[in-house]
């Protein structure tokens, strides 16, 4: 195959056109660097309470509530496993193929969450009035 | 190079892509890339059909796209698992004509923005499955992964149209 028009991008464009289009890419990136530093850090700063209950989701529908302070091992629906000890909460057994869930770090503090996505599993923690959110600097109490 | 509209060429083309992205996807399994973080990819099918959007045109982008995600699906994966894949490649892929039609980016930035894209999209949908918001915290990890990601898929792109087209 004889192709004697070559493509527009690097014919006609001449080096200024080129220098935009880059700059504008760099721009891009930072763009989503920042947006992605600003996400987390909206997250990270939200107060880490620790959590009262490991909440267990399947496909949506909740199946299981147990407290973090029980130490507990918990078989979900035979694919994975969830182990509540110290006040942490593992999943130390799962049958998907990634096993991202298994390496997860155990969670233990409110809004935390492991997830089995091939399983459609989801640990939240919760906090005891089954609050799933973190709190944005409330204080806990207020002496009158 | 600009393929003519020669329909017989063209399909001939498109189905070499075609292999090409299937073969990619499944290379990219055989590599362990950072299995710390869920959903990572390399992304080198998106590199072949960010070539191929350059080089044909957009129809045939697209339909390229969705066939190898099927096909992707049906060979090495689950019904879940092509609905992930599909909505972040269909995702990604209108975003990243959208920013070729502007003229104003390179192809790196075009293939960095596909890439931040397609996370995202994989995000929407596993939040619509999995029935909650918990996934989100997700995405800063995932943005910067996908800007990475798509920044050397892009690059290596280009490099290739350069030499090959």
């Amino acid at each position: 195959m004889k192709y004697s028009i070559m493509s527009k991008d690097m014919k006609t464009q001449n080096n200024e056109e080129y220098g935009k289009k880059k700059r504008n890419s760099v721009l891009l990136f930072i763009a989503f660097v920042l947006t992605a530093g600003v996400a987390g850090l909206f997250f990270g700063n939200q107060i880490k309470e620790n959590g009262a209950v490991a909440v267990v989701t399947v496909n949506g529908e909740e199946q299981y509530r147990c407290s973090m302070f029980i130490e507990k091992e918990i078989e979900i629906n035979d694919t994975n496993t969830l182990l509540i000890k110290g006040g942490k909460a593992d999943m130390i057994v799962a049958d998907c193929p990634d096993q991202v869930c298994v390496k997860h770090t155990p969670v233990s503090k409110v809004g935390e969450t492991i997830i089995c996505l091939p399983n459609k599993v989801v640990i939240t923690i919760e906090s005891l009035d089954g609050n799933q959110k973190q709190k944005e600097g409330e204080p806990d109490a207020v002496a009158k | 190079m600009r393929l003519p509209n020669d329909t017989v060429k063209k399909t001939a083309f498109c189905g070499l892509i075609l292999a090409l992205a299937l073969i990619a996807g499944y290379v990219e399994s055989l590599i362990p890339v950072f299995i710390a973080i869920p959903g990572i990819k390399l992304g080198i099918a998106n590199s072949v059909i960010l070539l191929l959007l350059y080089t044909v045109g957009i129809k045939e982008a697209f339909t390229v796209s969705i066939i190898r995600v099927l096909l992707s699906g049906f060979l090495f994966g689950s019904m879940f698992s092509i609905l992930y894949s599909l909505s972040g490649a269909v995702l990604s892929l209108i975003i990243m004509v959208l920013l070729r039609r502007t003229n104003s980016f390179s192809i790196t930035g075009v293939s960095m923005a596909g890439g931040v894209m397609h996370n995202i999209g994989q995000l929407a949908v596993a939040c619509v499955v999995l029935e909650t918001t918990a996934v989100w915290y997700y995405l800063p990890v995932l943005m910067i992964a996908g800007c990475v990601t798509g920044l050397v898929i892009g690059i290596l792109t280009g490099e290739i149209q350069k030499r090959i087209f």
